[in-house]
């Protein structure tokens, strides 16, 4: 079914059309929010919320076409204050924290997985949305707030990072 | 994106995708996580106390649908005349699902509007405890608060409508082809069954054009003769409300559109005596309550499909009108209200059979509570479906056991004389994509659906079912296809093809000349997709669709592609031509088929492009009205008329003799097409 037309189907209120549309993407949300944040129970938290604040604002959104990138962007929203809630880091965004395990290279033999799991949170979130959104880095700026071609860098230069370690 | 860089990612993508969602997360559980979230948030607000009756009415639903086997009962009604219920004829035939326990279910019509208070009773919120009282003040202002959030809610429901209206019409409807214009040397509107007329914005009799604009509130008339056209009529149409489209038969224009009168949606239609084209008179109207799903016209009589939603919480029992739908201001009668046992939610869809000979005279309605869905009619009957989910006998969801179904009510009619009759129930497992993929063939109905039983895209698969007039499947073929799904679908006779997408272009003929033994013939695999198939002639079917290209940061980019397939022998199918439209990425036609403008026989087909524009090979980014013929040495592009941005959604064509006008609020434009 089409996309566009749950959305405005689930804006005009429509609760099975929101469903409907949800399920298109909760997978999507789940797998991203789950790397993100690193933890299920967190992300089943994150994605929650996400979904309910989403449902209760779809009335406000004015693009139907832009549900998706809209709904990874409450997501992100929730993915950081929690990083926040753990971290106390004030700004996500500007601030790269340096975490315990982004030291990739020590961990010889680790799945790809395992490497996404270690990369640093914005990394986590510029690559999560790239693989579970399928978003092109001028969208996946929307979503951050960021610079599509600070985008472009950091997917670069993570995803190369991670071909390397692959190689080794 | 480096093609280094998009390997890395499918690689990831494909190492992670071994995560479980948590039950709390699933599609039919997220309504009340909803639920449960706000509440966690420890704030109350009203509007969380109605999302609280919502999420029971979900919730009902998931229950409700527990049984996947397919079950049909029908229960019929004494066409309209004689009104009592007690003459009502019932017969009952179900099948039973091979190692499945079996749930009848029942469609009966109501006897008295009490039975239909207390079906809507069950689907009240519950009342707010002393607690909620004190918390909220006094009750008669918490009820005020919720009515007031309601009418809100409804308010902007109805903004909403008209373009939901719109917009469901393009994946709702089968079509078949403009063929029946034949002859008649201009073009018809493409209409999902031929001989059952469509409204649109657009119609033209050959001397005329009728064009409908929802913006201006007016039907513009156009005079044509060859080259010249003139605009003979601009009628503002006021009676209706917000005016969507229209019909024309001889000197009669009817006008429909969607309102709010005496407190209620509404869809109106007004008849205009347009025998003298500058001067149109108004004849009469016709008014139903609710949201517009659809209209049909076949001969004298026009059908009226609409959706009324009641909210439980407001009714009162000694006023039918708060739950009851009325058609033209007059409440329905309980003979004309149905009550299925498998009824959910308290949303109606109400049918009414109008006579336009006259002044637009009811001439029979039905009313089905507790089912909404897709509205597709056939020469013989009306079927509404829908989407269920499974659930096993526990209510717990069972993805392997079922995931997801599609529900039909099938409602006759009487062609001849616009009755409403009986109510049929069948399911069918997996997902219908749209109408085109749905049909009524010698008292068979035909369906394509795609079943995701892992419950992941990947293990998709993709169905055809053959079921009787009772709505049992009597012949199937399961499992085609595994992880690609149905993206177009078209039914020529005997013969099914469908085009199933993951990387190509699989279309496949299915032999269905015995209903019981579906046999499929053939696949054949090319490159793109196409969203739309139209029978060309009798041995080509056109496909409008879309070629994926990589640019050259090797992200795919949509390029409208038109395909012919060669269907001499459904054995094996051949593309025999396509063309790539390299300036053109998206196209109504691929949503609203009535936004094709198709005419096998006169060789023409037209429909518009939007581009985005093409950073890799500088391509313009203008938006196209396009032309075309078709040529055993492949497509000519007769016509490329360029349409403003914001014109995109209301251009359209028509064709008279030989040529070809291209009408939006902006005026006509004249192309010849005699010199090809």
């Amino acid at each position: 079914m089409d996309e566009r037309k749950l959305v405005i189907l689930a804006i005009a209120g429509e609760e099975d059309a929101f469903v409907k549309l949800y399920e298109l993407y909760y997978t999507r949300l789940y797998r991203y929010a789950a790397y993100t944040l690193r933890g299920v129970h967190d992300a089943e938290d994150a994605v929650s919320e996400a979904v309910a604040d989403a449902y209760a604002g779809i009335s406000r959104l004015k693009n139907p076409d832009a549900f998706g990138t809209w709904i990874f962007r409450i997501l992100s929203n929730k993915c950081k204050a929690k990083m926040r809630e753990y971290y106390t880091s004030s700004d996500l965004d500007v601030t790269e924290v340096p975490e315990e395990a982004e030291n990739i290279d020590m961990a010889l033999n680790l799945s790809v997985k395992q490497m996404f799991m270690s990369l640093p949170k914005k990394e986590r979130m510029v690559i999560g949305l790239s693989v579970f959104g399928g978003y092109d880095s001028r969208e996946i700026g929307k979503i951050l707030k960021m610079n599509a071609s600070t985008v472009r860098s950091i997917r670069k230069r993570t995803l190369e990072k991670m071909a390397r370690e692959m190689n080794d | 994106m480096a093609m280094d860089e998009k390997k890395m990612i499918e690689k990831l993508d494909e190492s992670t995708k071994d995560i479980t969602v948590p039950k709390k997360l699933l599609p039919e559980n997220i309504m009340n996580t909803i639920n449960d979230s706000k509440k966690g948030k420890k704030v109350i607000h009203f509007e969380s106390l109605r999302r609280s009756g919502v999420t029971k009415k979900l919730a009902g639903v998931v229950s409700a649908a527990a049984v996947l086997i397919v079950v049909a009962v029908a229960v019929y009604r004494l066409p309209a005349g004689d009104k009592s219920a007690e003459n009502t004829m019932q017969f009952m035939d179900a099948t039973e699902a091979a190692g499945e326990s079996m749930v009848i279910a029942q469609t009966g019509n109501v006897s008295s509007y009490d039975e239909v208070y207390k079906e809507f009773e069950k689907h009240k919120t519950p009342q707010p405890s002393w607690f909620e009282r004190i918390f909220y003040g006094r009750e008669e202002k918490y009820m005020l608060t919720e009515d007031a959030v309601y009418n809100g809610a409804l308010e902007m429901e109805t903004q909403a409508a008209g373009t939901v209206a719109e917009n469901m019409s393009s994946w709702n409807e089968a079509g078949e082809s403009a063929d029946a214009a034949a002859g008649a040397g201009y073009s018809k509107t493409n209409v999902q069954t031929v001989g059952i007329d469509e409204a649109d914005i657009i119609k033209t009799d050959g001397q005329y054009i009728y064009y409908a604009s929802s913006n201006l509130h007016t039907v513009t008339i156009y005079r044509v003769n060859g080259e010249e056209t003139e605009a003979v009529k601009n009628l503002y149409v006021e009676e209706v409300g917000g005016l969507s489209e229209i019909y024309v038969d001889g000197d009669m224009l009817l006008a429909v559109g969607d309102s709010y009168r005496n407190e209620k949606y509404q869809i109106v239609l007004a008849k205009y005596d347009i025998t003298d084209r500058k001067n149109p008179k108004l004849v009469g109207t016709f008014s139903q309550e609710g949201n517009r799903i659809e209209t049909r016209k076949t001969g004298d009589i026009v059908y009226v499909v609409t959706e009324v939603r009641r909210n439980a919480d407001n009714i009162k029992k000694n006023v039918p009108e708060t739950f009851i739908p009325s058609v033209c201001d007059k409440l329905l009668e309980p003979i004309d209200i149905f009550i299925p046992d498998e009824t959910q939610g308290t949303t109606y869809t109400v049918i009414s059979s109008v006579d336009i000979k006259g002044d637009l005279k009811q001439i029979d309605s039905a009313a089905v509570l507790g089912f909404n869905g897709t509205f597709y009619m056939g020469n013989e009957s009306m079927y509404l479906y829908r989407t269920r989910y499974a659930t096993s006998e526990s209510g717990e969801f069972a993805y392997s056991s079922g995931e997801r179904f599609t529900e039909i009510r099938r409602i006759d009619y009487v062609k001849e004389n616009g009755l409403i009759g009986a109510i049929t129930e069948g399911k069918v497992p997996g997902v219908v994509k749209d109408t085109f993929a749905i049909n009524e063939y010698q008292g068979y109905l035909r369906i394509m659906t795609t079943s995701y039983p892992g419950y992941s895209n990947n293990e998709s698969v993709n169905n055809v079912f053959v079921l009787n007039q009772e709505l049992d499947i009597v012949g199937s073929i399961e499992g085609l296809a595994k992880g690609e799904r149905i993206y177009s679908a078209r039914y020529m006779g005997d013969t099914a093809y469908f085009v199933t997408y993951r990387e190509t272009d699989p279309l496949y003929s299915v032999d269905l000349s015995n209903p019981e033994s579906p046999k499929i013939m053939g696949a054949l695999k090319i490159p793109g997709f196409s969203e739309y198939l139209h029978a060309y002639g009798d041995n080509l079917l056109l496909g409008i669709g879309i070629e994926q290209i990589p640019d050259k940061d090797g992200w795919n980019t949509d390029y409208i592609k038109l395909s012919m397939f060669d269907t001499t022998n459904p054995y094996d199918v051949t593309e025999k031509n396509k063309m790539i439209l390299n300036d053109a990425n998206d196209s109504m036609a691929l949503y609203e088929y009535k936004a094709v403008m198709i005419d096998p026989q006169k060789n023409l087909f037209g429909f518009v492009t939007e581009s985005y524009g093409n950073r890799t090979n500088g391509t313009s980014n203008k938006d196209c009205y396009r032309i075309f013929t078709y040529t055993d040495s492949g497509f000519v592009e007769l016509v490329t008329h360029e349409v403003e941005k914001g014109d995109v959604y209301g251009t359209r064509s028509v064709y008279i003799g030989d040529y070809v006008y291209i009408v939006n609020e902006n005026g006509v434009t004249v192309y010849s097409i005699a010199e090809r």
